[in-house]
């Protein structure tokens, strides 16, 4: 097994694809795993032909969980994730399909528009193992769900079907399992045809200022948009905008 | 009363304030004259203590506003002169803040700025014909209005996400359910609708009101203690 590569990363048409992939992909207490994602997730934040990064697994399931063996706090840096997808620039899609449990959730939430095949499943077990959840999961559920929904599955370890999912939020959109890397490229690469910088800032104006009082998100915005007048794509876009108007 | 600027229609109907945008053959553009206009209509509301509740809605069959006019895009001399305008007249700071609570009553294209106007509103009520969406991103520019903050917060971060990144366009009974409206109800019930609203939140005592959103606003900005305590105060500045 050892360097084996358990995850794959292929570049098209804008988006960075990151497959999980192998049998181990997401199985318990991965160490190389963690070490691999955070490699490529690095990799890719600097890469300028990645547009949009599209987070998916080859496998039955998007990340099965397990009883994990994060021992000590020296320790649990080591296998931290989720923050490392949270910081890559690109606007981030998840394709779940199967279990989505325990850290691949963590994983799944610090990305920016996830959707489901039919039979995924979503659970955080960590508390009903007498862990904690390590990798962002109790600060990210509660930002991405309504409360009441991530306190059930905080602390009861509640497994959401993929149509309770798309009710409460957790998920934007459910496909038949056949169909979900198909929609997810579709998806991903619809964004990477729009600005590039545009995409990056509008995630950053909404991610950060979702956490800033309305006046201070209200000038990161205002911010963002002035850093944006010398951008090529903008101009682009609002040439291509006035061409249409004068056809019409 | 009623007052007629370029580009919008002020009309006062005792305790309510209609604020109309008036480009119906530019399905209501957002333009540098609508900014100056809302500007003064919003101070006249501010000063007018008669006023209790504003209403703002869309003349013209095609919608409520198409957005930004994006022919003056790329005139601001440069990025620093755009930013100091930008605050100097903060327009949609001042919707925001409104002395008195604000109903978006929207029908048709509400695209863009267009529904960044109406997530400054406190409350939303639309037409069964709105269509929705935040198109700014595949034009290379991103909602600038407040859109990115006000929607987020309106519907939750994953849902503003996938409407801002993908320009998704939402129709009315998909909008209200992620809770971007309130209400939905048949074009021709709108202005109605609206208006009974409006008298219902205009029949409130004024400093019930005015404290109530006020601790909606702490609750979006404060910690929950403080919140809490924020809430506490008024209660008690009431009772007094």
């Amino acid at each position: 097994m050892a360097g084996q590569s358990l995850v794959a990363i292929e570049v098209a048409r804008g988006v960075a694809r990151i497959a999980l992939h192998g049998s181990r992909a997401g199985s318990h207490a991965n160490l190389r795993l963690a070490e691999q994602l955070r490699a490529t997730l690095e990799e890719i934040s600097v890469l300028d032909t990645a547009r949009v990064v599209l987070l998916s697994s080859d496998g039955p399931d998007f990340w099965r969980g397990g009883a994990g063996r994060v021992a000590t706090t020296t320790d649990v840096n080591r296998y931290r994730i989720a923050s490392h997808l949270a910081a890559v620039p690109q606007p981030v899609v998840v394709a779940i399909q199967g279990r989505a449990f325990d850290q691949g959730l963590e994983f799944a939430l610090a990305g920016d528009i996830r959707i489901a095949a039919d039979d995924a499943r979503f659970a955080l077990r960590q508390l009903t193992r007498g862990q904690l959840p390590f990798d962002g999961g109790t600060q990210r559920l509660s930002r991405v769900v309504r409360r009441g929904v991530a306190t059930d599955m905080l602390l009861t370890g509640r497994e959401l079907t993929a149509a309770e999912a798309l009710a409460c939020g957790l998920v934007s959109e459910v496909v038949v399992p056949g169909r979900l890397l198909a929609r997810a490229i579709d998806i991903a690469e619809g964004i990477a045809m729009r600005g590039a910088a545009a995409t990056r800032f509008a995630r950053e104006a909404i991610r950060r200022g979702s956490d800033l009082r309305l006046d201070d998100g209200m000038r990161l915005e205002a911010d963002l948009n002035f850093l944006l007048f010398p951008d090529e794509d903008r101009r682009a876009g609002l040439d291509a905008f006035r061409k249409r108007r004068k056809r019409t | 009363m009623s007052a007629a600027f370029k580009t919008i229609e002020y009309r006062k109907d005792g305790p309510l304030a209609w604020v109309i945008l008036n480009r119906p053959d530019k399905v209501n553009a957002y333009n540098l004259q609508m900014r100056d206009d809302l500007w003064e209509v919003l101070f006249a509301i501010e000063a007018d203590s008669e006023v209790k509740a504003a209403i703002l809605c869309g003349n013209g069959e095609r919608g409520f506003c198409a957005g930004a006019d994006l022919s003056e895009f790329g005139t601001a001399p440069s990025q620093i002169a755009a930013r100091r305008v930008r605050w100097e007249r903060d327009v949609f700071g001042k919707l925001a803040a409104l002395r008195v609570p604000s109903i978006a009553a929207v029908h048709g294209h509400v695209i863009g700025s267009g529904l960044e106007l109406a997530l400054l509103c406190d409350l939303r009520i639309a037409a069964a014909d709105a269509q929705f969406s935040m198109p700014e991103t595949g034009l290379g520019l991103i909602p600038a209005a407040g859109g990115t903050q006000t929607l987020a917060r309106v519907v939750g971060v994953p849902a503003a996400l996938d409407m801002i990144l993908r320009g998704t366009l939402l129709g009315a009974s998909s909008a209200l359910g992620i809770g971007l409206v309130g209400r939905v109800v048949d074009r021709q019930r709108l202005r109605p609708a609206a208006e009974a609203l409006a008298r219902k939140l205009a029949s409130i005592p004024p400093d019930v009101l005015a404290r109530g959103r006020s601790c909606m606003a702490a609750a979006e900005n404060l910690p929950i203690d403080l919140g809490l305590e924020f809430e506490a105060r008024q209660v008690h500045a009431l009772q007094q």
